[in-house]
Order: C-alpha cells, then structure tokens, then sequence
C-alpha cells in the first residue's frame, strides 16, 4: 500500500449509517423484542458461594397455574456424567453447561440453579419462592491467597494443576501454570545496577455495560429455533446452545440485536440455551432479561490479580532483566486470561532475559469473561509501576527510559515471534511532544506516564455484497456492530467501489445470510472483516470488468477500472458502476461479491498513556486533571471512532485504577452489586481525555489496519497509579486508589 | 386490580390499564411499545431510562405509571419531529458521541433537559448536569463535545 | 530450510531450543517435529497458532512454510 495514496473516504469523519436508529430509539436492543404468544422466563439463584446442593425440589413451583416450563442441569442431553466419563464431552462444555444451571454444587453467590417460565414476569418470580432447596454451605475461597494455601476448600475435586513438571495427585484449585522464559534472567540481574521487585494487586472488576444479558426465543414444531440476543458474536452463540443442547447449526438461526456494550463480556452464552429448553417445554416464545443485580453477580467479571515484578537496569537506563509471577482469578471454573498475561507483560520492552511464570487459580466467584486485552491490564499495570520506580530511582524521565529500551521491529517477543513494524518508539515521541507533557504540573499534583501492548487478532469473517440494478447495495457482513464498524465497513466499500457511501448500505445479519464469522472481539472487526469486505469489493470489481468488457466486446484484461468506473483500455469507452449494474440482466444475472476469509496478520498496537491528578490530601480522593491517550491505530479508517475507542478504553481503565472493585463480604456475597455502589466513572468524573493517533501502517491490511479495540484500556492503570503515587509521594501497590484506601496510605504514612 | 391512565406522550394522549407497582419504565416499554427508552439498571443510577415529566427530567424506572395520569411525558421517540432530527441528535452522529448506543436517547433527553434549563452550560454544569446519565463506552469526551456544540448552533438559531 | 524456535514449556518438553526443518507443508512440518523431538504431540501442536517471520497463523494448515524463515507456536489468543 502506498502511504501518499489520498482516499476519498478512508480516514473521514462520516455518519455512522446506524446512528438515526441509536439517536432516535429505533435501534433494537437485546430486551427490545417482544413476540406474540411470549412468556417471562427467570432464574433461581444461589444464596451462598459455595455449597452442596442436597435437595432441589421444583414441583410447587410447577403446580403454580401460570407456570408453563422449568429448566435444570438435566436438561442439557450432551453434558450428562456418563458423556464425560465416556470421553464423549470435553470439560469446557461441562463447566460451560454446569455455569449456565449448576451441577450437584454452586460455586459462587448467584450461581444459577433452576429456570422458571411463565405466563408473566410476576408470576415468574413468585414461581421461583416456591422451589425448594437445601444446601450444604462450604467455607468460600474468596482470595488467591486463600485458594492456593495447603488447607484450602477444593472448588473441583476433579481438577489437578496442568503445566507442573510432575502430575499432581492431589486436587488444586490451581487449574494451570504457564511459564515462558528467554536468555538467562539470573546472569541479567547479576548486571544491574538498579533492581527494583514489588507485588502487586488488583480486585475483581466488571465490564459493567449498561445492557443487561437479555434474549427472546421461539422454539418451533419443527424442530428449529430461533434465538434474538445482544451478543458479540452470534456465531457461536449458536454453536455453543446447539452443542449443549445436541442440536445441530442449521438448527439454529441467531439474530444478533444491536448491542448495548459488551467489552468482551458479551462473548459467551448464559441465558439462550436456558431460554431455548424452556421454550420447547412451553411451546411458547419465551424472554428473559437479567437485572442489573445479575449482571453484577453472575456475568463475567474480570480477573482479581496479584503479580510479583522484579526488574533489573544499568546506571544508563539499559534494561538487563524482567521478571514476573502472575496469579489470575478465574471464577468458578478455570480460564482466566492467565496466558495472554503472561504474553503481554514485557512485550514493550526489547530485553535479552526475562522470566515468567502465570497461574490460574479458581475461586468463588462469578467465573470470569473476556475484558477488553483480556489478562493484560492486569500484569502491565505491575511491570509499569515498577518501571515508573526504576525511572526515579535512575532519575531518568520516564518516557525517555522507556524509548531506550523500547520494542521496535526485529525486537524477540518472549511469546514468539519477533515484531514487524511496530509503533511504540512513535507513541512515546508523541507522547514526549504532546500539550500535556508540556504543561507544568501545578502545586501538589502528580503525573504519571505508562504504556501498553496487546496483540490484536484476524480469524475467519464472511462478508457478501449484494448489487442493486442502479448501482446500490447491500453489505451483509455477520460482525456485531459494537462501536461503529458498520461506518468503516461502508467506508472501505465506498473506497474500492468507488461509489458515494450512502448508495451501500451495511447490515450485520442473523447466521443464515452469511457464513461463520467469529465473534467480535479481540479488535479484529475493522481489521479482518475489514479484509472481507475489500475481498468481496474485489470480487464484484472483478464481475463488473467482465461484464463491460462484455457489452464492448472486448476481454476483461481490457478494462480497467478507475474511481467507479470501467474505463475500454481497448477505446474511449466508460461505464459507471450503476450503468454496469443496470445490465447486470444482459450480461448473466445479478451481481454479488464474496469475501469469505481467515485473516491474518493482524498488526499488535501498543499505547502510551499520560495522566495527571490532584489528590485531596483531607478526603483522600484523586481527580483527573489531566489525561493523553496516544496509541498506534496503523491507519484510523473513521478517525472519531477510533479516538472514541481510545478514549472508552481510558475512562474504564481509569475507573478500574479509581474506583471500581467488587465488594465481598465474609461469606462471599457481592455488597456491591449496583451502579450506585459499583461506581464507574460519570460525567462529572472525568476531564476531556486528549488523544493522538499514531499510525505505522500494518502491511498484512489493504489499508494498513490494526485493531484498536483494546489497546487502550492497558496503560490507564499503571498511568493512574504513577500519578497518585508521584502526587502522594507513597508507592501504590493495590488497586483501586479509592479514597479511603489513599487516605489509609496517608495516615499510615503520618501525613 | 388495574388502574387506568390517561396521559400525554409526545403530545399525544395515551390511555392504558397498568397494575398499581408497574413502573413507568415497564408500561412504556412493555404495554406501548416505546423501547427508545432503555433499562440499564432499574434502581435510578444509569439513566438511561430518562424521560421528562412534566418537563421535569426523572429516571422513568422510578416513577410509578399510574403518577403519569393527567401529566406529559416526553420520551426520545418524540425528541426528532416527524420528518427531521433535533439539532442535538445531528450533533451526537456528527461528533461520534455514541458508540453501542445504549445511553444514547437517554443522554440525548437529558441534554434536550439541559439546553431548555440553562442554554449556555459551561462545561463542567454539563458534565455535572448529565452526571445521572452513565456511558461506558466513550469516556463522555465526544457527548461533551456534541452537547457544548448542540448548544452553540441552537443558540445561533434563536 | 526453516528454523523452528522453541519456548517456555514447549521446550522443557522437547529438551531443546530450535529445530531444523526442511519440510514446506504445514502437515510435513508437524510431522517432522513430532519424529525428531519425542516430548511434542502432533495434536498439541495443532492446536496452537503458528506464526512465520512474525506473522500470527491461527489456522496454518494450507500454510507454505518460506525457505529460511522464523517459526513459533503461539498460544491462540481471543480477546475481548
């Protein structure tokens, strides 16, 4: 690709082709249908975090007259024990089955038990009072610390730590243990002059967006279902309930509504396969919407870490050894990002040795979903603070220390590869130059500056463009549209076409008009289905030659095509793309383009983020100032939606840094479970966040794209936490700064 | 038991049979079907339930339906006039201010609040004013940004 | 000829860092790697992303692997 080309309308500020819907109240979201004939499914859910189930006991709530079905672990066929036994059925889709309804035991306070459906939501939710269960209550494993001590309760009596040197023969709630290394990280920390090791915590904390899980289904006589849900990718939405409930994919049609955020927690299934067995008992459509309270207390939260750094310089700055031991909270059952943790932690720095180690360690709660670079805020929050530390204590500007040992093309990764072009040593010039760094603080404020990584991903995306007899058309991609990339789907087609945008209009279908495409997330939509779109542009650019060349008798090679246009190389001959289309009928039907893809190449994008606070001295709680989000997008096809992304990536970074955390209490119960106690950040909260788009172009994309979904919510931890340290003066070891953690670190400090 | 109610929305007037503890929220979105309005949380923290009664903005999940007999609700399917935005939902699209959408019509019914209570917000009585309206996906920047400029051009047009 | 490099658990497996490859297939490779190191299991392998000079495959199977080149498996990574 050329980086002089000058695009039409890459890199413009266009209107979102979805948004009339959004501002108006059009746009369907995932509790917005209602079907006729529809009843009110609800759950049951566990009072304790960790208990037995010794009796459950449906059948008053059965006898209620408004109640038409109820769902149960049972219910799923392709999960039973002897499946498992069998070999038949891997232990994901037991845990997933077994997290949807649970099993013979709960592990987390909410934990779904029974699913109840009835004529209304009313009725419902008296049905629900009248099941009986009793329990027999374990001690909660509420903490790393307690799950991994040598007495603690065992979440899975089946699971033995994978990873060790040797098989365990005793059950852990460790459920893995990951180590990657490169060079010598001892004979490194023999060469430093500055060796500073610290641990580090951070709580559990939720995506929290506004909507709440919701969906709408109708089972029909003929075997076939049809499922309507806010879900990122509703792909495998259907592969994951027709899996659970042995059904097949042609069995299944899922219509993903407009999504009302989801940041990775909307990637996973919870309430289609229950809302689906309770529609085939009922014959009836059945919907079913969680409250906020459910949201909180059984949706995929993110990972609670503690992390133990140590990272080794010479008196010039030169980074000489890292290393790191990472713990994750999974949940209820194992998969915390544990791995992508261990990936991204160094990954900005370009260091002969390091060294690390990461575990995933089950615990009663929720069990954890994807959130935005899942794994890596986490562990890079630990690597930054201690490089920040470093940076004092060599007295070096910190972003000066970091352009020294900065990874660049040709750095070794300790996951892999080694980089291509990359645009960190680009982010942090940005971030030296930019109007903040400029600015002075003034009297008692602090700064703090960090940056961050994450990978990025492609995977399979199909796309079909459908052209009209006057040269509009259709794009029928299947990538739910989570933050605009309906916008920059039209744009790239636009581009290749080189038809106005408003002659091609973007849908995301349900599963039946386009092929698999993997679910939106991991930044990959712009990017890979992206890819898909140019392809099928291609494809059609390729058919509209043919058909010109066609009406002016001559081959395809013949004609070219320029800016909307095939152009007679052959003579003076030009057709407009409408003029191609209008004899579509004439040359061999209709035409429509293509792209069934795989992508790969997907470009990794690191960020440098800087903030400045005030900290009230008296309350203990900290104002942004200041903040600067700079990050490397390789090339911002709708350049609003991309500071949008990094600006969103920042502000939930900075309540995570702040304020947000799941509250337990001793038995393990959520105390917290609302916005008003769970506070992300209002309005009122936040400064106007600066952003630069850096852009070294990823040359795997026809445009130089990489994603830059995630990127941004990696720096604001380490950047939040740098600067509440620089303003206080103390080191800020656990998240979240809140005030009354601040102010404890101020009294204990005498201040 | 249920009650009836006559109400004003979107200056038109609306009757409905509700139950006594059914909220405002649940009977426009379940009884008339006007799902612009969305709930977030239920419990008056998000706001993106927002609607005016009787031009007074309230979160409308925690207003009972039967208090809406003989009043005027205004809700975002009645913001955009039959054949034309309102200038602030032109500046939300222009500015990029919304991103899943979710809290769009709320924030955009509460910013139409804030212009007809105080024309020329500074910017810190906007962010405090829209500080009941809850976003996850922007950050508030660009929403910031589409309401000082909504204000501008109306004020331009007065 | 291709260099295939090992990391972290992969090689405490293999007991080695890097190994030769002469096959051009994405099926050769796996099986050139699983006679020469008895520590690895072609299914393991095939279920990790392959990259090749730096560029992440997540499903190399058609793959043709360039004389010369850099390779590393890499845990699949999904994201948010």
């Amino acid at each position: 690709m050329s980086e002089a080309k000058q695009y039409k309308y890459i890199g413009q500020r266009t209107i979102r082709p979805d948004g009339f819907d959004k501002v108006t109240g059009r746009a369907n979201y995932g509790a917005d249908l209602s079907l006729p004939g529809m009843i009110w499914g609800k759950i049951l859910r566990s009072p304790h975090a960790h208990a037995l189930i010794t009796k459950l006991d449906t059948s008053k709530a059965e006898a209620h007259p408004d109640v038409l079905a109820i769902a149960r672990f049972e219910d799923f066929p392709t999960v039973n024990a002897a499946a498992f036994a069998e070999g038949r059925q891997d232990k994901g889709l037991v845990d997933l089955a077994s997290n949807i309804l649970a099993d013979k035991k709960v592990l987390y306070h909410g934990h779904a038990l029974v699913a109840v459906a009835a004529r209304t939501e009313a009725a419902a939710a008296q049905a629900l009072q009248l099941i009986e269960v009793e329990y027999e209550v374990l001690p909660p494993v509420m903490s790393i610390d307690q799950a991994i001590s040598a007495d603690a309760a065992i979440l899975h009596e089946d699971m033995f730590t994978q990873g060790l040197a040797e098989t365990p023969s005793a059950a852990s709630n460790i459920a893995s243990r990951m180590e990657l290394k490169k060079g010598d990280v001892d004979a490194g920390f023999a060469q430093a002059d500055v060796i500073v090791e610290r641990e580090f915590s951070t709580p559990t904390v939720h995506q929290g967006y506004i909507e709440p899980h919701a969906t709408t289904v109708r089972f029909d006589e003929n075997g076939t279902s049809t499922i309507w849900c806010p879900t990122q990718g509703h792909f495998d939405v259907r592969a994951s309930t027709a899996r659970l409930l042995g059904m097949e994919l042609g069995q299944i049609k899922v219509t993903a509504s407009e999504i009302g955020g989801g940041f990775g927690g909307k990637t996973t299934v919870y309430l289609e396969p229950v809302a689906l067995i309770l529609s085939r008992k009922a014959g009836r459509p059945v919907k079913m919407v969680m409250t906020r309270e459910e949201v909180f207390r059984a949706s995929g939260p993110a990972s609670a870490s503690q992390s133990r750094i140590k990272i080794g310089a010479k008196k010039d700055g030169t980074l000489v050894a890292m290393q790191a031991s990472l713990y994750y909270e999974a949940g209820a059952f194992k998969g915390s990002p544990m791995g992508p943790g261990c990936m991204t932690v160094f990954t900005p720095y370009d260091v002969e040795n390091m060294w690390v180690e990461g575990f995933d360690v089950v615990v009663n709660k929720a069990k954890v979903a994807a959130y935005r670079a899942p794994g890596a805020p986490q562990a890079e929050f630990a690597a930054e603070m201690v490089m920040n530390e470093l940076a004092e204590r060599l007295a070096m500007d910190p972003i000066d220390f970091r352009l020294q040992n900065a990874a660049k093309e040709g750095t070794q990764t300790l996951y892999g590869p080694k980089l291509k072009a990359v645009g960190l040593v680009e982010c942090l010039q940005a971030a030296k130059t930019s109007k903040q760094y400029q600015t002075a603080l003034a009297e008692g404020e602090g700064r703090g500056v960090a940056a961050g990584f994450w990978f990025n991903i492609g995977g399979q995306s199909s796309v079909i463009i459908n052209m009209n007899p006057d040269g509009t058309g259709t794009i029928l991609e299947g990538s739910p549209d989570i933050g605009g990339s309906r916008a920059s789907m039209q744009m790239m087609a636009a581009e290749e076409l080189g038809i106005p945008l408003d002659r091609l209009n973007p849908i995301v279908t349900d599963t039946e008009h386009v092929a698999y495409n993997q679910t939106t997330g991991g930044s990959r939509t712009t990017f890979a289905t992206g890819m898909a779109v140019v392809e099928a542009c291609q494809d059609i650019v390729a058919q509209l030659k043919s058909r010109a060349a066609a009406m002016w008798n001559v081959t395809s090679e013949q004609v070219d095509w320029q800016d909307g246009s095939a152009i007679n190389l052959a003579g003076e001959d030009k057709m407009t793309l409408a003029e191609v289309c209008a004899i579509a009928e004439k040359t061999g039907g209709q035409i429509s383009g293509r792209g069934n893809i795989n992508a790969r190449g997907a470009g990794p994008s690191f960020a440098v983020h800087l903030c400045d606070v005030q900290v009230d001295r008296d309350t203990g709680k900290t104002d942004v100032v200041r903040y600067t989000a700079i990050q490397d997008a390789g090339k911002a096809i709708h350049p609003g939606y991309v500071e949008g992304q990094y600006q969103g990536g920042a502000a939930q970074g900075i309540g995570w840094a702040l304020n947000e955390e799941y509250v337990y209490d001793q038995n393990g119960i959520m105390e917290n479970a609302g916005f008003l106690d769970y506070r992300i950040p209002l309005a009122s909260d936040l400064p106007s966040i600066d952003t630069i788009i850096v852009e070294v172009p990823n040359s795997f994309h026809p445009y130089g794209v990489r994603g830059v979904g995630e990127t941004g919510i990696v720096p604001p931890l380490a950047a939040v936490g740098s600067a509440v340290s620089n303003a206080i003066g103390l080191p800020i070891t656990a998240l979240p700064c809140s005030p009354p953690r601040v102010l404890k670190l101020l009294q204990d400090a005498g201040q | 038991m249920k009650t009836h109610v006559t109400t004003r929305i979107n200056d038109e007037t609306v009757e409905f049979l509700c139950e006594p503890q059914q909220t405002l929220l649940h009977v426009l979105r379940n009884e008339l079907g006007l799902t612009g309005t969305k709930e977030g949380c239920g419990s008056g923290d998000c706001g993106a339930c927002s609607v005016t009664v009787n031009d007074r903005l309230v979160c409308s999940c925690l207003v009972l339906a039967v208090e809406a007999d003989g009043a005027k609700i205004g809700t975002i399917e009645g913001v955009a006039s039959s054949d034309k935005l309102h200038v602030i939902q032109e500046k939300y699209l222009e500015h990029a201010a919304l991103q899943c959408g979710i809290c769009t019509p709320g924030l955009i019914v509460s910013t139409k609040a804030l212009l007809e209570e105080n024309p020329n917000p500074t910017e810190a009585e906007a962010r405090y004013f829209l500080a009941g309206n809850l976003c996850r996906c922007t950050g508030y920047d660009k929403i910031i940004k589409a309401v000082m400029d909504s204000a501008k051009s109306l004020n331009q047009g007065a | 000829m291709a260099t295939l490099i090992l990391n972290g658990e992969l090689e405490k497996l293999a007991g080695c860092s890097t190994i030769t490859i002469s096959s051009v297939t994405y099926r050769g490779f796996i099986e050139e790697v699983v006679n020469q190191v008895a520590g690895l299991s072609a299914d393991r392998l095939m279920e990790m992303a392959l990259a090749i000079d730096g560029e992440i495959i997540h499903e190399p199977l058609l793959v043709t692997i360039p004389e010369n080149s850099e390779l590393h498996f890499v845990f699949k990574i999904s994201g948010g």
